[in-house]
């Protein structure tokens, strides 16, 4: 089954001061002593990074990311295509929202909305 | 004794290859599960990999592994009792949950097969297959949880020949 696809009229840009990558890939199996040569093996052949990510809406736009998020991700369980900022540029990703709806926080700046989550990106 | 590693899994744990990753699998095989069995790779996402010729289903043919995340811890080593495992497998996609009801209604064991593949060639097994038996499962909303053993010697009956009259006449003579 195809993702659902981040909602066309609404931003995707982050906001440069909420923006930040948490970690680029998964844990790595570490040693577990307390002193020593710390080591380490890979443990995932893929990666999956996390990212803080907020994003500044217009009312209207705020409310087709709210229908979009609870509608068609059921409340942010599901996965999505949206494009990110990778650091360097936008490109087209899958991702889900860590704690999905329940995790997602709303201020208000002006008459806009600043929405901010934090995504679990999939090979960025 | 016959290794049950390929030459490349040993290179891999004994050298730990920066490119390289070790695929953890598990399937999960019951009766009740009609011509398919449950495959679960320890990844973050699915992968295709070529099960071993002899497997009991599919066997040499490449398959869907899905990214399922499980845990199993080491086991251990108690007198008196088998050596056994606990196996973790995630419940939330309901994968495996959803055989559960089904494999209730028939007396039969639930059987584990763990393979090892190596990232670099998905198409051997590197590590394995080890058949096992999983018992006393429990399952929760986010998890399933069950003890993993080898076949219990300790519950095999010693002196399993009947020495019955047909087969044996001259021991009822001489009583």
């Amino acid at each position: 089954m195809a993702n659902p696809v981040w909602p066309a009229g609404v931003p995707s840009k982050p906001q440069l001061s909420g923006w930040g990558i948490e970690s680029l890939a998964g844990e790595l199996l570490e040693t577990d002593m307390q002193g020593g040569n710390t080591r380490a093996r890979r443990q995932f052949a893929d990666r999956i990074a996390v990212m803080p990510y907020s994003i500044l809406m217009s009312a209207a736009q705020y409310q087709t990311f709210v229908a979009f998020l609870l509608n068609d991700l059921g409340h942010g369980a599901a996965e999505f295509d949206m494009p990110v900022y990778t650091g360097t540029g936008c490109a087209v990703r899958t991702v889900r929202i860590i704690g999905g709806a329940n995790a997602v926080k709303v201020q208000a700046v002006g008459a806009r909305r600043l929405v901010s989550m934090q995504l679990a990106v999939r090979s960025l | 004794m016959v290794d049950f590693w390929t030459p490349e899994y040993a290179i891999n744990i004994a050298s730990n290859p920066k490119t390289d990753v070790q695929l953890v699998t598990v399937e999960l095989l019951h009766p009740a599960f009609g011509a398919q069995s449950v495959r679960v790779v320890n990844q973050l996402e699915d992968k295709t990999l070529r099960l071993e010729p002899g497997a009991p289903l599919n066997g040499g043919q490449d398959v869907v592994f899905k990214a399922v995340p499980f845990e199993i811890e080491w086991p251990g080593f108690e007198e008196g009792r088998p050596v056994e495992a606990v196996l973790r497998v995630d419940n939330i996609g309901r994968e495996v949950s959803r055989y559960l009801d089904q494999a209730e209604t028939m007396s039969a064991t639930l059987t584990v097969i763990f393979r090892v593949y190596l990232a670099s060639d998905p198409t051997t097994v590197a590590y394995g297959p080890f058949r096992m038996v999983m018992r006393e499962i429990t399952e929760t909303g986010s998890r399933i949880e069950g003890r993993v053993t080898l076949a219990n010697p300790q519950n095999l009956r010693f002196l399993r020949k009947v020495y019955s009259a047909q087969e044996y006449p001259s021991l009822l003579a001489t009583s």
